[in-house]
């Protein structure tokens, strides 16, 4: 790590995160509904439509009950706005290849 | 205070531990953004998903996070914004903060919720009982064997 990285990584680092309770807006209960909704459709549908064999390398999306298929990111959330704006989608990369994964973060 | 995560099914059948947020993007948007529990990322991670959308809100170069996984240097951008949770009692906990986000897919399937958030809770998850948590005080856990 070079002296500039590591004055850049502490500064960062001790910037402290800011945790708030808040009342829930009724935009954010609409929005979590439509979320949870979404994610557990996908969740319930993602062996039967075979996603994960099907669509490796594609973004895809689930939105009122039906799941969207785009090349990017972009083309996702396009297709999202085009059909179902009002609903807050599951959307997930479904990576080229089966690998075990993992996940680690350094300085 | 009291999060409730959920087991989500992955690749072929795996299901691993997350809890989800919302994100306020710069369209005013609300997007939701599941999180991978994981204990050895020292950072929160956004996923290459919302690259596009959040983009917008970059950091200064200055303050640029620079992440890596096993295989070395991941590229990523900066942002300063809220993630939203909610509690179980129905309110929202905010959490403000810079986080990166990837800038390739094949980095992560999913965004990581690092120890930069989740030292704030005791995290539970557990596999058998299909349970995923996050609590801070006044709701705290035991450990009891059974006679």
């Amino acid at each position: 790590m070079t002296s500039s990285r590591a004055g850049s990584y502490h500064r960062v680092m001790s910037k402290p995160l800011i945790i708030e309770e808040e009342e829930m807006t009724p935009e954010f209960a609409r929005a979590w509904e439509s979320a949870t909704r979404n994610r557990m459709w996908f969740n319930d549908h993602v062996i039967e439509l075979e996603v994960y064999k099907r669509y490796r390398g594609k973004y895809v999306a689930s939105a009122a009950g039906e799941l969207l298929v785009a090349d990017t990111p972009e083309g996702i959330r396009r297709l999202l706005h085009e059909r179902y704006p009002d609903e807050v989608a599951h959307v997930r990369y479904i990576p080229r290849e089966k690998l075990d994964r993992i996940y680690a973060s350094q300085r | 205070m009291l999060l409730n995560g959920e087991w989500l099914f992955c690749q072929d059948g795996v299901i691993r531990p997350t809890v989800t947020g919302l994100v306020r993007v710069p369209s005013e948007e609300l997007v939701e953004v599941p999180f991978l529990l994981d204990a050895g990322a020292d950072r929160t991670v956004l996923s290459v998903d919302f690259l596009s959308l959040l983009a917008p809100l970059q950091s200064s170069e200055a303050e640029q996070i620079h992440i890596a996984g096993v295989g070395g240097q991941v590229d990523s951008i900066t942002v300063d914004t809220v993630i939203g949770f909610t509690r179980d009692d129905g309110r929202v906990v905010t959490v403000r903060g810079p986080f990166a986000v990837f800038t390739e897919g094949e980095s992560a399937e999913l965004s990581v919720l690092g120890r930069d958030v989740t030292n704030n809770f005791s995290v539970i998850y557990d596999y058998p009982n299909r349970a995923v948590a996050l609590l801070s005080q006044p709701h705290y856990y035991e450990i009891k064997k059974v006679s």
